[in-house]
């Protein structure tokens, strides 16, 4: 070869060699046909019921399956099941990413089975929506592939402090809850509220997961006498206390956090009547079985697995996966993980159509749904969503 | 009573202690079964609180889906589940019986588990409400409120006790119990069946567990765990009473169920939960035989 | 028959670490995690088997040795940045402290199932614990164990981790090995058959129980501060009585008083839940039949089926 030739094929080495390392798109779990998705979940164990929205999640990938996918793709969706367990947990993710090779994680459940694999999968790269899990430490500070696309349970807690106040003159605020993480999560963020606007609780009361009576704590709230009481409990001891509040005629305006769910709550106490001046925070626009939500509601309903009931749960979660699906959209046919994270980023004032509120993205913000409402009987004993006391949402 | 009185500290009192009562008398029934079973064959049963559950499934699929009434569903769980303990026994702890201690106890706590998983693949979905059969109303005595639900449980709880004290002290059930566990030779020679005796034990003791399923049902709601802390506050109330005896197990039962209120209600809510821990490690280190226990450490 | 003798020599198992240095080249990130939590549950059932299978007594108290274990590392790497080697050690030794605690009531005569339920209570008053001592243990969310360092290297993936893992558990399992198979093992056995015999022929029963919980509550809580290294997130759920039922299957199915036993129990129950997912109900129906059928028919559990064929896996209770 002569030096120019030799020049030449140097400097075209060069610029190629440059080109691939310019920008190496990670398109990890996207072929032609498919986006690979990967939904973990405790789908085995004590705490399968919230497995449920595992499946509302995916319900909503199989419809738009049916609609012919996104810009020529199919979603795939994997199920991981962590049992909501933290080995499993960390097991499932390393399994999604290293195994399934998933593009995106879309799912996460139990908060701290979502700590757990937070590291595993922000050290991957890989982008992860968390659909359901409610602790805000998840997605707060920052981590750039981490988007929150449900209310928090720092939103919650600001939510049930903001309704108790807005009834007119209440002042002496009372709580119950349990002596775990999880209450913590709510209480610290409400009573931070309550300290904005000069107040404090003037009780605070626990309950123990499994107790089976709450006379003692009703008893201790009688003497104190508060306007209204936050109940942050999960649902077979806020069964037991409302139960009991109703035994001993406790009489003062109460309202509850999302670790229960409003019917099934009242299923187990019998009907409406013991739910009478409990309320309780709200994630969705309206109610599941109203005009509004029927759209979702049947699709979810029309796409989950064989043998899978339907229950409130089915919802928590579909939000977010609406979200992906449209921001995936976007992107037309040059789907990378980075091009997503960067749409996501720029998402405003998105209607998932089943979340309270809407959802906003930004690089410094990824808590993306803040708004929530309550949910409790009016005063002629029908079901009402509320954005205020009295004031119901429209 | 009206919202916002103020309560004297006797009242409260005599609440806590009240709805102690009541909670002892679950705890008494269950350490009562768990006794049963003990005397009559020297195992303690570790899957016990399964059965609970097992008999408020029982009762559960029996209304719902069978449309069976209730009072005759919760016979016929009664019957489903003493015929569980009596197979239980034969099958799968008489083979072991010779064996160690320990695999009987891991045998227990394999049915429990089985038990478990059988309902995890039906129910583990859902949290189910308990068929509800008695009203829910308060009645007041004094400045003191009883549920319907105390009512019921402490009555039950007295009816069966009364039964049980029939059926060992007035039948010939009592003499066959004695004659057993005196010497199980001494009554086979007698023309005693020890290995019916076993497992009409067993079955007894299963039976029980199926009425504290259903009294503690309509409570804890109806999910695979639902008695997941019950077992534990059983072995504490028969370790207060005294391993083997009955009278210790109700005796401690309901003694169990007034400290922890009293816990609660003084002491601070949170450690209503290691009460019994407290007890157990407490009596078993202190005073091994509890209250009207017979030996139940070793001289080496 | 001569040519099959290798299958009785006990040192062919020094083999498998060896192979086993090579499993980091042939697996992706998932695998070698089930690995290295099959490592930890290795531990788990070996210092378990020791309690209730050579000692024979019903201490139920396991799951606790392990969330202790789990806790004291973690927390000694949280709050004071302790280095992984020290911090694992600790957690080690505090086990081993609440072994020789836990072993105080059958000291004081405690047998049977008095010893099984007060170690249950002690095993869940340690769980009340770690949830309500919010302060020091962070609650029921647990704690986020930071990275483990070893001499200034990070452990930041599953690889790295698994050759710590694996010479500390062959560490464990050879010392456990030599200690079964010395007198102290003799002993424990001795105690386990007839206690009364084994004190008539002068020996101190005592040394021998609180040496046993101590060293079993010594190798759990290792597992457990490799656990803490390993998950990195430590929560008092980890600990309660379903994982102590998972213990029971590792012990009963692997085959009880076998260190073979322990270790083909801690492989099955770690490598089962990853080929079973999604079906409530299942795993645990599994682990229960399988734990029916061995009580039944297979007393001394599957590695008694794997003796017919490697009879090196059999323990030797005498030096040759």
């Amino acid at each position: 070869m002569t030096n120019s030739i030799r020049r030449s094929a140097l400097v075209i080495l060069a610029v190629t060699g440059l080109a691939a390392t310019a920008q190496a798109a990670d398109t990890t779990g996207i072929t032609d046909t498919t986006i690979e998705i990967g939904i973990p979940g405790p789908m085995t164990g004590p705490n399968s019921s919230f497995g449920a929205a595992v499946y509302g999640v995916q319900s909503i990938y199989r419809y738009f399956n049916d609609q012919g996918g996104v810009n020529g793709r199919k979603f795939d969706v994997i199920i991981g099941d962590t049992a909501c367990n933290e080995a499993k947990g960390v097991a499932v993710a390393k399994k999604l990413i290293s195994q399934d090779k998933v593009f995106l994680i879309n799912g996460g459940v139990c908060s701290g089975v979502a700590l757990a694999m937070k590291p595993v999968i922000e050290e991957a790269g890989v982008p992860w929506v968390v659909s359901t899990a409610a602790n805000q430490h998840i997605s707060s500070p920052v981590v750039p592939t981490i988007f929150h696309a449900i209310q928090t349970s720092f939103d919650m807690g600001v939510s049930m402090a903001k309704f108790a106040i807005s009834k007119p003159e209440v002042k002496r605020i009372a709580i119950i809850e349990h002596t775990n993480e999880w209450s913590k999560g709510y209480r610290d963020p409400a009573v931070e509220y309550l300290k904005g606007k000069g107040l404090e609780p003037v009780a605070e009361v626990t309950l123990e997961r499994g107790q089976t009576d709450a006379t003692a704590q009703v008893l201790k709230l009688k003497d104190v006498k508060p306007d209204f009481i936050l109940v942050i409990l999960y649902e077979p001891e806020l069964a037991v206390f409302l139960r009991d509040a109703h035994k001993y005629a406790l009489g003062v305006p109460m309202v509850g956090s999302l670790g229960a769910d409003f019917q099934s709550t009242q299923n187990r106490l019998g009907g409406p009547d013991a739910m009478k001046g409990f309320y309780m925070g709200f994630l969705y626009k309206a109610l599941i079985d109203s005009p509004r939500m029927k759209k979702w509601h049947d699709i979810v309903a029309k796409y989950l697995p064989q043998g899978e009931k339907l229950t409130d749960y089915s919802f928590y979660g579909a939000g977010s996966a609406i979200a992906v699906v449209d921001v995936l959209k976007s992107l037309g046919r040059d789907v990378s993980r980075e091009r997503f994270v960067e749409a996501m980023n720029k998402l405003h004032d998105f209607d998932t159509e089943i979340l309270a509120g809407t959802l906003s993205f930004s690089p410094t913000n990824h808590l993306g749904a803040q708004d929530l409402y309550t949910i409790g009987y009016d005063d002629a004993g029908k079901l009402s969503v509320y954005s205020a006391w009295g004031k119901k949402a429209e | 009573m009206r919202a916002g009185t103020a309560r004297s500290g006797e009242s409260m009192l005599a609440q806590l202690v009240l709805s102690g009562i009541s909670q002892g008398c679950l705890y008494a029934l269950v350490a009562l079964a768990m006794t049963v079973v003990y005397r009559a064959t020297t195992v303690v049963n570790f899957g016990h609180g399964d059965l609970l559950m097992a008999g408020a499934f029982a009762v559960y699929v029996l209304v719902i889906f069978a449309k069976v009434p209730f009072i005759p569903a919760a016979l016929l769980a009664i019957g489903l589940l003493f015929a569980t303990g009596v197979g239980i026994q034969h099958w799968l702890i008489r083979p072991i019986l010779r064996g160690p201690h320990l695999s009987l106890a891991m045998m227990a706590i394999a049915v429990g588990y089985f038990l478990r998983g059988v309902a995890r693949v039906f129910w583990g979905r859902e949290v189910l409400p308990f068929p509800k059969i008695y009203p829910d109303k308060s009645f007041f005595l004094g400045s003191v409120v009883l549920n319907s639900s105390d009512l019921v449980i402490t009555g039950s709880a007295i009816a069966l006790f009364f039964l049980l004290w029939l059926l060992f002290a007035v039948t010939p059930v009592g003499k066959t119990a004695q004659a057993v566990f005196q010497s199980q030779r001494g009554a086979a020679l007698v023309g005693i069946n020890v290995g019916a005796f076993h497992g009409a034990m067993w079955g007894l003791g299963a039976a029980m567990a199926a009425v504290g399923g259903i009294l503690i049902a309509p409570v804890t709601l109806l999910y695979p765990d639902m008695s997941a802390s019950t077992l534990i506050r059983g072995f504490a109330a028969m370790t207060l009473g005294g391993f083997g005896s009955f009278p210790g197990a109700v005796i401690g039962g309901l003694l169990l169920g007034v400290m922890e209120m009293l816990v609660g209600g003084y002491v601070g809510s949170r450690f209503i939960d290691i009460t019994a821990y407290l007890v157990i490690i407490l009596v078993l280190l202190v005073r091994p035989v509890g209250l009207f226990g017979r030996q139940v450490v070793v001289r080496v | 028959m001569s040519d099959k003798r290798w299958l009785s020599e006990p040192r062919i198992f020094y083999v498998v670490p060896v192979l086993a240095l090579a499993i980091p080249i042939l697996v992706n990130d998932y695998i070698q995690y089930i690995v290295n939590l099959i490592l930890v549950y290795v531990l788990v059932g070996v210092g378990f088997n020791i309690v209730i299978g050579n000692l024979g007594q019903l201490a139920f108290a396991n799951a606790a040795f392990f969330g202790i274990g789990a806790y004291t590392t973690g927390l000694l790497m949280y709050h004071f940045q302790v280095p992984f080697p020290l911090a694992l050690v600790a957690g080690g030794l505090v086990g081993a402290g609440a072994g020789a605690l836990v072993s105080l009531p059958a000291l004081r005569g405690v047998r049977g199932f008095y010893l099984a339920i007060i170690t249950l209570a002690l095993g869940e008053l340690m769980r009340w614990v770690y949830v309500h001592a919010e302060s020091v243990t962070l609650g029921s969310m647990g704690l986020h164990v930071p990275l483990p360092f070893i001499g200034g290297i990070a452990l930041k993936n599953d690889y790295g981790k698994f050759y710590v893992f694996l010479f500390v558990v062959v560490a464990l399992v050879v010392s456990t090995s030599n200690l079964l198979r010395s007198r102290f093992g003799r002993a424990f056995m001795s105690i386990r058959d007839n206690e009364l015999a084994a004190a008539s022929v002068g020996i101190h029963t005592a040394r021998y129980i609180v040496l046993a919980f101590a060293w079993s509550g010594f190798v759990v809580g290792v597992g457990g501060g490799l656990y803490a290294a390993l998950v990195r997130q430590v929560s008092p759920e980890a600990f309660n009585l379903l994982e102590l039922i998972v213990h029971f299957a590792i012990v009963t199915i692997g085959g009880l008083a076998s260190l073979g036993g322990s270790i083909l129990g801690a492989v099955i129950l770690t490598a089962a839940p990853e080929f079973i997912r999604d079906l409530p109900g299942f795993e645990e129906l599994l682990l229960a039949t399988l734990m029916l059928v061995i009580l039944l028919f297979l007393p001394r559990g599957f590695v008694s089926i794997l003796a017919r064929f490697i009879p090196a896996i059999r323990d030797r209770y005498y030096r040759e």
